[in-house]
C-alpha cells in the first residue's frame, strides 16, 4: 500500500514511470469491473483505455492518496453508466439490435468443461443481477467480485454508509434465495 | 447460558457478520465464537461468497489489448487540438463561402478550360507545321545543283543580285 500511495504521488507530481506503475497495478481490477458489467471483452477494453485516460487528465485533483482506490472506482463506474445510456439511445434510434447483450465471449485457449462453466457462471450471475435492484446488484458486485471494502464502496458511490449496508444486506438476502448459483459455487468450491 | 447454546443464529445475522460484525448482539457474538455449528454455517456461506471472486478472476478473459492508454508515451496540449480545431473549422468554411460565391471553378469551367488548351496546341502546330512547308519551298526555289553554292542565310527577295537578273517589275502580272 506504501507503494501504491507511492506512485500516486510520483504520478500526481508528472513522474510517468509512476503513473504506468499505477495503472499496470489497476488495470486488471478495473477491467474485471467493466467486463462483468457489459459482458463484452472489446468494449470492455476500450472502456477500460477511455478510464484510465481519464486518470490521467485528472490525477491531479485528488487530494489524498487514501481516496484514490475509491476515485478510480467512481470514474469506472460513471463509464459504464454513459456506456449504457449511450447504448440506449443506439437502440432507441434503431443504429444497434441489442440493448442488452447475451454474447458470453470463449477463448480459444479454454477447455470446453470451462467454457461450459464459464456460460453458466455468467449466465447465473446475470440472473441473479436480475433480481436484484439496481443499488444491490452495485454493491453486491463491488464487494464480492470487485473484493472493495465498505468504506471503498460509500466512497465511490457516494452513498451513506448504513444505506451501503442495508442495499448489501438485501443482495445477501436474495442471493441466499438464488439455489442454482449456491450449487454452481458449491461444486466449484469442493 | 445453556439456552444460549441450543438456540442458534438465524440466517439473518449470520448475513449481518459478513456485513457489520458489529451489529450482532453481545449474546448472538458469545454464540458464534462457542457454536461449532454456526460457525459451520458462516465458514460455508463465506466460501461461497469468495467462490464467486475466484471464479470472477478464473472466467476473466485476458485483454487482446494493451489496457494502458497510448497517450501516456506522448502527451498532447488540448491547446493544440483546440487550435488545429479552430484551423479546420476555418478552412471548411472558408471552401463553403468559396463553392456559395463561385470562387471554385465549376466542372464546365473546367471542361472549357481544358477544350481551350488542346484547341491552342492544335493551332500552334498546325503553324508550325505551315511555317516549316514554307519555309522548305522558299529554300526550293533554286534548282538543286545550285542549292549547294548559295549559304544557309540566303534570301532571295532581299538580295540586289536576283532584283538584277530577275527584275520584280518582270514578275508583276500585268493587270491591264
Amino acid at each position: 500500500m506504501d507503494q501504491i500511495s507511492g506512485w500516486f504521488r510520483e504520478a500526481q507530481s508528472g513522474n510517468r514511470y509512476a503513473l504506468n506503475q499505477l495503472i499496470d497495478y489497476y488495470q486488471k481490477d478495473i477491467f474485471r469491473f467493466v467486463y462483468y458489467r457489459i459482458h463484452h471483452q472489446a468494449d470492455a477494453e476500450d472502456l477500460t483505455q477511455d478510464i484510465f485516460m481519464q486518470v490521467i487528465r485528472r490525477i491531479r485533483t485528488v487530494k489524498d492518496h487514501s481516496l484514490f482506490k475509491a476515485w478510480l472506482y467512481k470514474i469506472a463506474r460513471n463509464r459504464v453508466t454513459d456506456f449504457y445510456r449511450k447504448k440506449r439511445i443506439l437502440f432507441f434510434v434503431g443504429t444497434t439490435d441489442d440493448l442488452d447483450s447475451d454474447n458470453c465471449e470463449t477463448s480459444e485457449q479454454d477447455s470446453p468443461e470451462t467454457e461450459v462453466n464459464k456460460k453458466e457462471f455468467i449466465t447465473l450471475l446475470k440472473c441473479l443481477s436480475k433480481d436484484l435492484s439496481k443499488w444491490e446488484r452495485e454493491i453486491f458486485l463491488m464487494r464480492f467480485i470487485d473484493d472493495l471494502d465498505i468504506k471503498d464502496i460509500t466512497l465511490a458511490l457516494g452513498k451513506n454508509e448504513n444505506t451501503v449496508k442495508t442495499h448489501l444486506y438485501r443482495a445477501l438476502q436474495k442471493f441466499k434465495k438464488h439455489q442454482k448459483f449456491r450449487e454452481l459455487l458449491q461444486t466449484s468450491k469442493g | 447460558m445453556s439456552e444460549q447454546k441450543t438456540k442458534h443464529l438465524v440466517d439473518d445475522a449470520i448475513l449481518w457478520t459478513f456485513i457489520d460484525p458489529d451489529k450482532l448482539q453481545e449474546s448472538e457474538k458469545n454464540h458464534l465464537q462457542n457454536c461449532q455449528i454456526c460457525q459451520d454455517r458462516q465458514t460455508s456461506f463465506m466460501q461461497e461468497l469468495n467462490e464467486i471472486k475466484h471464479l470472477s478472476q478464473e472466467f476473466l478473459p485476458k485483454p487482446k489489448l494493451n489496457l494502458r492508454p497510448v497517450s501516456i508515451t506522448k502527451t498532447v496540449s488540448p491547446v493544440f487540438f483546440r487550435m488545429k480545431n479552430a484551423l479546420a473549422y476555418t478552412f471548411m468554411v472558408m471552401i463553403c463561402i468559396g463553392g456559395v460565391f463561385g470562387l471554385w471553378p465549376s466542372q464546365n469551367q473546367i471542361i472549357d478550360q481544358v477544350a481551350i488548351e488542346q484547341a491552342n496546341t492544335s493551332i500552334e502546330t498546325m503553324l508550325n507545321t505551315t511555317d516549316a512547308d514554307y519555309q522548305t519551298h522558299m529554300d526550293s526555289i533554286l534548282p538543286v545543283t545550285f542549292q549547294y553554292i548559295v549559304d544557309d542565310e540566303f534570301e532571295i527577295m532581299s538580295n540586289p543580285f536576283y532584283d538584277y537578273v530577275f527584275p520584280i517589275s518582270t514578275l508583276e502580272v500585268d493587270d491591264s
